[in-house]
């Protein structure tokens, strides 16, 4: 079999008509909840260095979401924000390592994850498809919300500098921090995206055997009769419809070999970007890693740390 | 095997003896295996979920324990696996879909117990290990003799505690070196006994001599497997020359490259090499 060049490849995404009125009424719904954030102390986990807190906020449907929140003990003014955004199975990491060099670091646990699951919690596999035949009631629809109000929540702290506020994560977590980049366009200071997943899911099913996409295969193989219902869902979330609102700096990594998320959605998504100051970075070779072991870890450091200008303890 | 291990063995062992569900999982069942939910009991009547799969061709196939990783989601097999192993995929206590009575939580999870050896609960979450390898082993239509064992410190330990390991798969070793490992300001989960270590310091050495039961040098006279790879990043390449040297079996400590792509190739083709198999289709087109 001879592959195509996965640069050529044209997503088959339909941006449905009413999608920017359904995310309109979608955010106008969350945002009528009130945040009512919460901090608590969690002392096990804090250092000479780092104080770390278990954060709660109220988000779409009115459930309670958890997250890490981390900060230098001492600083002086206000610290930039860095909003770091979940992969679909692992755990929202605890980003002491952030606060470290300098940042005021949010790693949200958006509904479902641990510590945000007591009322919703379709599992893994299962979020995927969890009410994927139901427009409005599809699993995504809250679970973006959580990451949209997880950047509220951050930018709101009194200790941030809500302009120098970036969004980053992998996998799930870079298809948040597109959404996020594009939903919060004008707050944003600049993003990067890894591996983002969430982006041309019908194509991405078709593409590749693995999971999470493989959910969608295991879904209709059992209802091939909801398979336009499937796509019509999917179409209303799909990442690839968001991205041309983004206005920040924003770089994107992908894995030419990477089976869970297929690099030609990558390049589709990130030729969809509206931003005109982005840049792909590609690695031969990698696969969901998407450059992690050879170096692009640095390369996200320094973009990110070029933006925002944070004061390393 | 000393002591701590020697009950807890028998007592995971005799947990496998007990009674067995295993019903039809249509959902993850696809044109090249079935899928299967297995429920059963293990130590202290705690119940276990585990995924199994077997391919669709007649067998016998060669079984595969695929260990659970460090965190609360069992991921389903891959599809190249499920198409050429019967494979069986636990969720040991603590982790969703095994949950019923205990939630791990992340971080938290590789200190909960310390300091009492009778306490941790790592030592309860090994003999999961132990009592599901047994149950795989209970299945028709597998050839025992070439059972592999594929994870992380669950794997190595398991493999430690079982007989008749033929090929182990393991690499990233959690309770690997810890005194030098958690030097200065190491990453999650690692982070987790500084953790421990700030918030009980005079806890540290009965800790300490706790742990020692799941160090990897302790047990490496218990490994018999006759194919073992060390997959390791280049940093701690010393670390796996000096516990291959310790292993009976035919040992390689492969160093990764970095590149997932191309580590996931080599450890794939020797797993299929050392048990003598096809490798399955690869689960993207472009990946064989």
């Amino acid at each position: 079999m001879t592959r195509r060049d996965p640069s050529d490849f044209v997503s088959s995404v339909r941006k449905p008509n009413d999608f920017d009125d359904y995310w309109q009424a979608t955010e106008a719904e969350t945002l009528a909840i009130p945040l009512n954030p919460r901090l608590e102390p969690d002392p096990m986990r804090s250092t000479p260095e780092v104080e770390v807190f278990e954060a709660r906020y109220d988000s779409y449907a009115d459930l309670e979401i958890a997250g890490w929140y981390c900060r230098p003990r001492n600083f002086e003014g206000q610290l930039p924000g860095y909003l770091f955004v979940p992969g679909y199975v692992s755990e929202p990491k605890l980003p002491t390592d952030l606060a470290l060099r300098g940042y005021a670091a949010f790693s949200a646990a958006p509904r479902n994850k641990l510590r945000s699951n007591s009322v919703f919690n379709p599992g893994y596999p299962g979020l995927l498809t969890h009410n994927i035949n139901k427009r409005t009631e599809y699993g995504y629809r809250g679970f973006y919300m959580d990451a949209i109000r997880a950047f509220d929540f951050l930018g709101g702290l009194d200790e941030v500098d809500s302009s120098r506020i970036c969004v980053q994560g992998g996998s799930q977590g870079g298809a948040l921090t597109l959404l996020v980049s594009s939903l919060r366009a004008d707050q944003v200071a600049c993003a990067s995206a890894g591996a983002p997943y969430l982006c041309s899911m019908m194509d991405s099913a078709a593409l590749t055997r693995s999971y999470p996409y493989e959910e969608i295969n295991d879904y209709l193989r059992l209802h091939p009769e909801r398979e336009e219902a499937v796509r019509d869902t999917l179409d209303l979330h799909d990442i690839h419809n968001f991205v041309d609102k983004i206005e920040c700096p924003i770089i994107v990594n992908i894995g030419l070999m990477d089976d869970v998320c297929p690099p030609e959605t990558g390049f589709a998504v990130f030729n969809q970007i509206g931003s005109e100051d982005k840049k792909l970075y590609t690695y031969e070779d990698c696969a969901h890693d998407s450059g992690s072991g050879v170096g692009h870890d640095k390369v996200m450091q320094e973009f990110i740390d070029g933006h925002l200008n944070p004061v390393a303890l | 095997m000393n002591e701590y291990w020697s009950a807890r063995v028998e007592a995971a062992e005799n947990a496998a003896k007990g009674d067995v569900s295993i019903e039809d999982l249509p959902i993850r069942s696809n044109e090249t295996s079935n899928a299967y939910s297995v429920r059963f009991n293990g130590v202290g009547d705690y119940p276990l979920y585990a995924y199994l799969h077997i391919p669709k061709p007649d067998g016998p196939h060669v079984p595969i324990f695929q260990v659970p990783g460090y965190g609360s989601v069992v991921a389903v097999p891959p599809y190249e696996r499920r198409s050429t192993y019967v494979v069986l995929a636990l969720c040991h206590r603590g982790q969703r879909l095994s949950n019923s009575r205990y939630s791990a939580a992340y971080p938290g999870l590789l200190t909960d117990g310390l300091p009492d050896e009778d306490t941790y609960i790592w030592g309860d979450i090994v003999a999961d290990c132990i009592t599901a390898v047994q149950i795989l082993l209970q299945q028709p239509n597998i050839d025992a003799s070439r059972l592999a064992i594929t994870g992380g410190d669950l794997a190595y330990i398991t493999a430690a505690l079982t007989e008749g390991v033929h090929a182990l798969q393991t690499g990233a070793l959690m309770f690997a070196d810890i005194d030098k490992r958690t030097k200065g300001d190491p990453d999650y989960p690692l982070a987790e006994f500084n953790d421990f270590k700030r918030s009980h310091p005079e806890s540290w050495d009965e800790a300490r001599a706790t742990l020692s039961n799941f160090d990897p040098s302790e047990l490496a006279s218990s490994i018999d497997a006759n194919k073992v790879l060390f997959s390791t990043g280049a940093g701690e390449k010393d670390y796996y020359d000096q516990l291959a040297a310790k292993l009976s079996g035919e040992t390689m400590v492969n160093v990764n490259l970095g590149k997932g792509h191309l580590d996931h190739i080599t450890q794939e083709d020797w797993l299929a090499k050392a048990c003598g198999v096809e490798k399955g289709p690869a689960h993207y087109p472009w990946a064989s």
